[in-house]
């Protein structure tokens, strides 16, 4: 067994030096060679030939050196691995193929990039999603602290007792800190009104990311302080869209839903932490402090203290968490706090290998959307190489073998999808991001390290499917047009002849191919122009129209006790028409109807319904039924569900308050 | 009839035997491999030139012989093969192997009608 192990080793370490130095045992076999013709010359003058005479004799003796180097590299194994090398003049055969046969170029060339493209774009996808991290300093020691309460299923997310606790008690993450995402009016002196989205954010944010203001300043404690002056810190790419990258912007004063604030600092290029965020306010809470469960609903995040693991700070949150069941088991016996890294907070579980795995087996797809197109690509390929039986007839007469002729087939298929890799490549680092922003619709943020651009890895996994397409694709008609070439040969030199497609079938396969390729984009071209005459804009005129955002409220405090529907009333769908906004923040949770919450409207006015009240059934009790279409806004919230919304005219000045009241 | 002085052509799968022999008995270059087989021949084996180098990677592939590059006697660079562990077993199985073949043959062909009766 030794013995044939050290065989086998041997001959492995034989190839594998054939291999990788060619031309270095290319080399010492010459040197040999020559070393061996001059030591036989040397003798043949001994034994009294001139040596001219001696030379030309050893030559004659020795023959061809180049034979003997192919029976060499026969000997050593390396024949096989030849046959498979593919040349530089394989590469320019290829490119010339590429000229030679335009159409089957630019079909087979795009089906191919296609192929690529998407197979690319799902491995990119797959990889920042599987094993995101943040394109932060220090990014991976950034984390996220959340609470599950394993009562009601769910993420807890009105952390602000927990905020103020953590904060002072935590020793494994330091620079605590919360946000919170609101919608805002903006109104810049000079620009239109938009509804903007705000993170009110700790300062601290500006610490645990690490990154200095490219203008001005960063948020400071001191702005989170009730009697502080409101300020704004932007992002870059507002500060050029909304501000014409003014460089005096720092001292502007914008209006958030009215109130002036002041821009203290625009933040660099690229930076949108925690989520995807370009507008950043101090987050003021109540001095007074919250009970548990009370308060806004908050995001908490904070930096690994240095030394510190991700499994201490999760046993130390863990053992405060017990804390505080203990100490409020109404409200906090069932809350389980955790820790995880920032970059994974996106999503509700944590990130194992069973989503690791899910998101994987998203790309079987893509690959066998691949194999589909290659079989057709594959199509055209075995269609041209049969219009070329006569040079691959005229190859094997001189010599080439089957698998060398194999071989120049997959290179001029290699060349092929080598450049569609590159067209396939450009296509997802130009549109991959723009494309996802497209998919998920305006309304949705995407994680700012979500950010679709290429990474080697991918770029590896792309030329790995350009290989396997064009094994595929060149390799399995080649196998198939040199199947009995020989014996075709004979056929030929009778007069004879092989396999011909003619023009008719080389159009229907092309055209197959088209189709082919071209039916995913139809199908998502069919589906984003649905969407769109689904929406609002196709058939409104958006430009005179108000445009608005509405969003559930969640009763502000799980002790308030009216949060049953009552039947027979407030059961029916929402109002169906508004004109305005509550209050921000507003404490009309339960059962209770904007106008019913007493408080005057910020932004426009509270709507009121124009529908004539109508008797409806009685709202549904359990869960299941609120599933099947009721417009409740949980089970623990109210059948008349209390919207928030801001509301104006795009394009045109604020809402003064005459129009709104 | 043959001349029983002129050399004879090798049987197929002897000239592995007849180098790992050679090699055998010292550290040779691919040239001093032919005059040594030559040698201990008496003559009676002429090995084709183009038949040796083949024979010589076959062997390095195998891991029966080892080729290092040294100097030669007037000073060029050349390659010396020796015997491996693995290819002094592999001679001592075919030596005994050939011999076996050999007296069988030997025995054989001095066999005599009077035997076979």
């Amino acid at each position: 067994v030794t013995a044939g192990l050290a065989g086998v080793a041997a001959r492995a370490r034989s190839l594998w030096r054939g291999v990788r130095r060619r031309a270095a045992v290319e080399a010492e076999m010459a040197e040999e060679f020559e070393l061996h013709q001059e030591l036989r010359a040397a003798d043949l003058v001994r034994a009294g030939l001139t040596p001219a005479q001696a030379a030309r004799q050893a030559r004659l003796e020795f023959g061809s050196s180049e034979m003997h180097k192919d029976a060499a590299r026969e000997a050593r194994g390396l024949h096989r691995v030849d046959q498979l090398r593919v040349s530089w003049l394989d590469v320019r055969l290829g490119l010339r193929m590429l000229r030679r046969y335009p159409a089957l170029s630019v079909v087979g060339g795009l089906a191919f990039a296609l192929a690529i493209a998407v197979g690319a774009a799902g491995f990119e996808m797959m990889t920042q999603l599987a094993y995101p991290t943040l394109p932060l300093p220090g990014g991976e020691r950034i984390v996220a602290l959340r609470a599950w309460d394993a009562a009601t299923a769910r993420g807890e997310r009105r952390l602000a007792y927990e905020f103020a606790t953590w904060r002072g008690a935590l020793r494994t993450v330091e620079a605590l800190g919360a946000y919170r995402t609101v919608g805002r009016n903006l109104v810049v002196p000079g620009g239109a009104v938009a509804s903007v989205p705000v993170a009110e954010i700790s300062a601290s944010a500006f610490r645990v990311a690490a990154v200095p203001a490219r203008l001005g300043r960063a948020l400071g404690p001191a702005d989170e302080r009730p009697d502080a002056s409101p300020v704004l810190v932007i992002g870059h790419d507002v500060w050029r869209t909304r501000f014409g990258a003014d460089p005096g912007v720092v001292g502007r004063t914008v209006r958030l839903d009215g109130a002036p604030h002041t821009v203290v600092g625009v933040m660099p290029e690229g930076f949108a932490f925690p989520l995807s965020h370009a507008w950043w306010a101090p987050l003021r809470l109540s001095a007074s402090g919250y009970a548990p469960g009370d308060g806004p609903t908050l995001e908490l995040f904070g930096r690994l203290a240095p030394g510190a693991t991700l499994g201490a700070a999760r046993a130390e949150l863990a053992a405060l968490g017990r804390r505080a069941a203990a100490e409020h088991p109404d409200a906090r016996a069932h809350v389980r706090p955790e820790v995880v890294p920032f970059a994974e907070s996106i999503y509700t579980k944590p990130l194992g290998l069973a989503i690791r795995a899910e998101l994987a087996a998203a790309n079987v797809p893509a690959v066998l959307f691949l194999v589909l197109v290659c079989g057709n690509v594959a199509m055209l390929t075995f269609a041209r190489a049969a219009t070329r039986e006569g040079e691959l007839v005229v190859r094997t007469v001189l010599g080439a073998s089957r698998g060398r002729i194999v071989t120049q087939l997959f290179a001029e298929a290699l060349v092929l999808g080598g450049v569609a890799a590159v067209l396939g490549l450009a296509a997802v680092g130009a549109g991959l991001r723009p494309f996802l922003l497209a998919a998920a619709g305006p309304s949705d943020r995407m994680a700012f390290w979500i950010d679709g651009r290429l990474s080697p890895p991918t770029v590896l996994y792309a030329a790995a499917l350009t290989v396997f397409g064009a094994a595929v694709a060149g390799v399995v008609p080649a196998l198939k047009v040199t199947r009995g070439l020989t014996a075709r040969l004979r056929a030929a030199s009778a007069g004879g002849g092989g396999p011909r497609f003619g023009g008719v079938w080389t159009a229907v396969i092309v055209c197959q191919v088209a189709v082919t390729v071209g039916f995913p984009v139809f199908a998502w071209s069919a589906w984003r122009e649905s969407t769109y005459y689904r929406s609002a804009a196709a058939t409104v005129p958006a430009g005179e129209y108000l445009t608005a955002r509405l969003a559930m409220d969640r009763p502000t405090s799980r002790r308030r006790p009216a949060t049953r529907p009552r039947p027979g009333r407030g059961s029916g769908p929402p109002a169906r028409s508004w004109r305005g906004g509550s209050p921000r923040s507003p404490r009309c949770g339960g059962s209770r109807t904007p106008r019913r919450c007493r408080s005057p409207a910020t932004r426009g006015a509270v709507w009121r319904s124009r529908a004539p009240r109508r008797r409806r059934p009685s709202p549904p009790r359990s869960r299941g039924s609120a599933r099947r279409g009721w417009p409740t806004t949980s089970s623990r919230c109210s059948a008349r569900p209390c919207w928030r919304g801001a509301a104006f005219m795009p394009g045109t000045s604020p809402p003064t308050p005459a129009w709104w009241s | 009839m043959a001349d029983p002085a002129s050399p004879v052509g090798l049987l197929p799968g002897t000239l592995d035997l007849l180098i790992l022999k050679a090699v055998s008995l010292g550290r040779l270059n691919g040239y001093a491999v032919l005059l040594r087989i030559e040698q201990i021949s008496g003559g009676a084996l002429h090995i084709q030139q183009g038949a040796l180098y083949p024979a010589l990677y076959r062997l390095e592939h195998q891991g029966l012989i080892d080729g290092e590059w040294g100097t030669s006697e007037n000073n060029r660079r050349a390659k010396y093969y020796r015997l491996t562990a693995a290819g002094r077993r592999r001679l001592g199985e075919e030596a005994a192997g050939w011999r076996r073949l050999a007296d069988a043959i030997a025995l054989a062909l001095a066999a005599t009608p009077q035997e076979v009766r």
